[in-house]
């Protein structure tokens, strides 16, 4: 799939644009602070309806201005469509092919997107916010109803919270407290459930492509963390049910005296191992950086196989992180694979494609086609 | 200079809190209410000057009754079933269905942690005294399936054991007409484990 038009009004500090990128390769090229990565956040919300970034749907609209707009038509596999989204201070409207769409999941399908940004580069090395973030994002690409599922546990463990927080106040009321646990339980499980689906389809692979960028001489691994040691592999959502439950139980009296929930899915973690031993700890700065790259292509294919398309791939400023080796293996995996690509950087000579490519100049907030 | 003559302008700001109108359409039918003969006018005045009268919440069920009690606790045809909902259109659109000829109760609300509502806020006070009065055999609990909807018929459920009163939930799953290949998981999942045996 690939975006052939795509325009914006009020977006950020970004001039009014029509543009009609390539359908391969696209580099979006300016000094920092110009609009690039604005560019990028653009087509994400186009796929996703939020942005990467943590903020206020306010900053997505240009100083003084009501409202902004986001537009692109794209074609996926031989069909085109449109989708808009406008930012008002009403909230956010999507309309696809013109009309006005409220059920979310049904639609997130339209258009695929993976972002490769600097939050990626530290998913070895950082705490576990930004691979739980990682592995939801990469989940409803492939299954968009997670969405609701992510979202009514969410409800139920801030409902639960509260009730947890009142009952440090003394007004403990033990039948809503688990009537509460029980729909954190049952939501919990299917989160779960899909992650770790999610993960078996997936680590193939992550294996796979691990082992190509490093020729080998170690296997990287991915497991789930969360409810205790032991494994969850081809857990059921009843055994998930009743592991969560178990564990709720006994985090009770620490919850209480907490006011928080101290275990569940949103408490979850990766554990990332090269060799057998975690990557946090042991792996070189190389192979961190291996890891991520193989964490990112992997997506890609796993998305791929789900929807039978390459999804449009935003890489924000990646090249200049990673060392010439990776650069090198990055660029010869964009050349080989298939798809349409969106690359921000400071320098081209970091970007060495052979394929197609179309360059973009961003300053100020501009953005022009280079000519020649 | 404002040309917007002041009772204009109050009208349209009134008409503006309901829910789904905006400043512009709340204006529009300001105006349209203007173009009108006046006597459309003074029946809507009318209509909502009675609306406080006449219209209240029953005593027994809070459903929305014209005296006391709603039509359907005056009602002594009724089965010894008690349908417990959350709004007072919830007991139309059931009554609309004609398929169910029970009792009804209505929460006006459902626990809701979060925004502060606790059983305390919901219209439980003698629930069980009146499941007695009226010698219920069994309560349908109808909230809906959200998160909040759903804890709120677990905890009723819980907190209708002691009466041995049957207690059920309304059923969920597949729309009349629905096709299975567009309905997402989590219906699906509660449609088959909540499957029957073919009569």
């Amino acid at each position: 799939m690939h975006l052939v038009a795509f325009s914006a009004e009020h977006f950020r500090n970004l001039a009014p644009f029509r543009l009609e990128p390539h359908r391969r390769f696209n580099i979006l090229e300016g000094r920092n602070g110009q609009g690039k990565t604005n560019l990028l956040e653009a087509v994400y919300l186009l796929s996703a309806f939020r942005s990467f970034r943590d903020g206020r749907n306010r900053e997505l609209v240009a100083f003084g201005q009501e409202r902004a707009t986001v537009f692109a038509e794209i074609v996926k596999k031989g069909v085109s469509r449109t989708v808009e989204v406008a930012i008002t201070p009403k909230g956010k409207r999507v309309a696809l092919d013109g009309k006005a769409i409220t059920s979310l999941p049904d639609e997130l399908a339209h258009l695929s997107v993976v972002l490769f940004g600097p939050d990626d580069l530290v998913l070895t090395k950082e705490g576990p916010q930004l691979r739980r973030r990682f592995l939801d994002r990469a989940v409803y690409a492939v299954s968009p109803e997670y969405v609701n599922e992510l979202r009514a546990y969410g409800v139920a463990l801030k409902n639960r919270n509260r009730l947890l927080r009142q009952a440090q106040e003394g007004r403990l009321d033990p039948a809503v407290i688990a009537a509460f646990e029980k729909e954190l339980v049952a939501h919990g499980a299917r989160v779960m459930l899909r992650r770790l689906q999610f993960l078996e389809s997936y680590r193939p692979h992550f294996v796979r492509v691990f082992s190509e960028i490093t020729g080998g001489e170690l296997a990287g691994g991915i497991t789930y963390r969360g409810l205790g040691k032991a494994s969850l592999a081809d857990a059921t959502v009843a055994d998930l049910e009743a592991r969560y439950r178990a564990v709720l139980d006994e985090a009770r009296q620490t919850d209480l005296r907490r006011g928080f929930t101290s275990v569940g899915p949103h408490t979850h973690d990766l554990g990332f191992t090269i060799g057998g031993r975690p990557a946090r700890t042991y792996a070189s700065q190389g192979q961190h950086r291996a890891f991520v790259l193989a964490l990112k292509i992997a997506e890609l294919h796993r998305i791929h196989d789900a929807i039978g398309d390459y999804p449009v791939f935003l890489l924000d400023d990646v090249s200049s992180e990673l060392d010439e080796e990776r650069n090198a293996q990055l660029m010869r995996y964009l050349d080989s694979a298939g798809g349409q690509v969106f690359i921000t950087t400071t320098d081209r000579r970091w970007i060495h494609l052979t394929g197609d490519t179309a360059v973009w100049r961003v300053a100020e907030g501009r953005v022009s086609a280079e000519v020649g | 200079m404002n040309a917007l003559p002041p009772a204009l302008d109050k009208l349209a700001t009134l008409l503006s809190r309901l829910p789904g109108v905006g400043k512009r359409s709340a204006m529009r039918w300001a105006f349209h209410i203007l173009g009108e003969p006046s006597t459309y006018a003074e029946s809507l005045a009318r209509a909502l000057g009675e609306l406080f009268e006449h219209v209240g919440f029953c005593e027994r069920c809070h459903a929305l009754a014209e005296d006391a009690l709603c039509a359907v606790c005056q009602d002594g045809t009724r089965e010894r079933t008690v349908c417990v909902v959350e709004s007072a259109q919830d007991v139309i659109a059931i009554e609309q269905t004609g398929s169910y000829h029970g009792l009804y109760h209505v929460l006006h609300g459902v626990l809701a942690p979060l925004k502060g509502v606790g059983p305390d806020k919901l219209r439980l006070d003698g629930f069980e005294a009146r499941l007695r009065d009226v010698d219920a055999v069994e309560v349908i609990l109808a909230t809906s399936t959200d998160v909040e909807g759903e804890a709120t018929a677990l905890y009723l459920g819980q907190r209708l054991g002691p009466t041995g009163v049957a207690v059920t939930r309304i059923a969920t799953g597949i729309p009349m007409g629905g096709d299975l290949e567009y309905l997402d998981q989590s219906t699906l999942a509660r449609a088959l484990a909540g499957r029957r045996a073919m009569d």
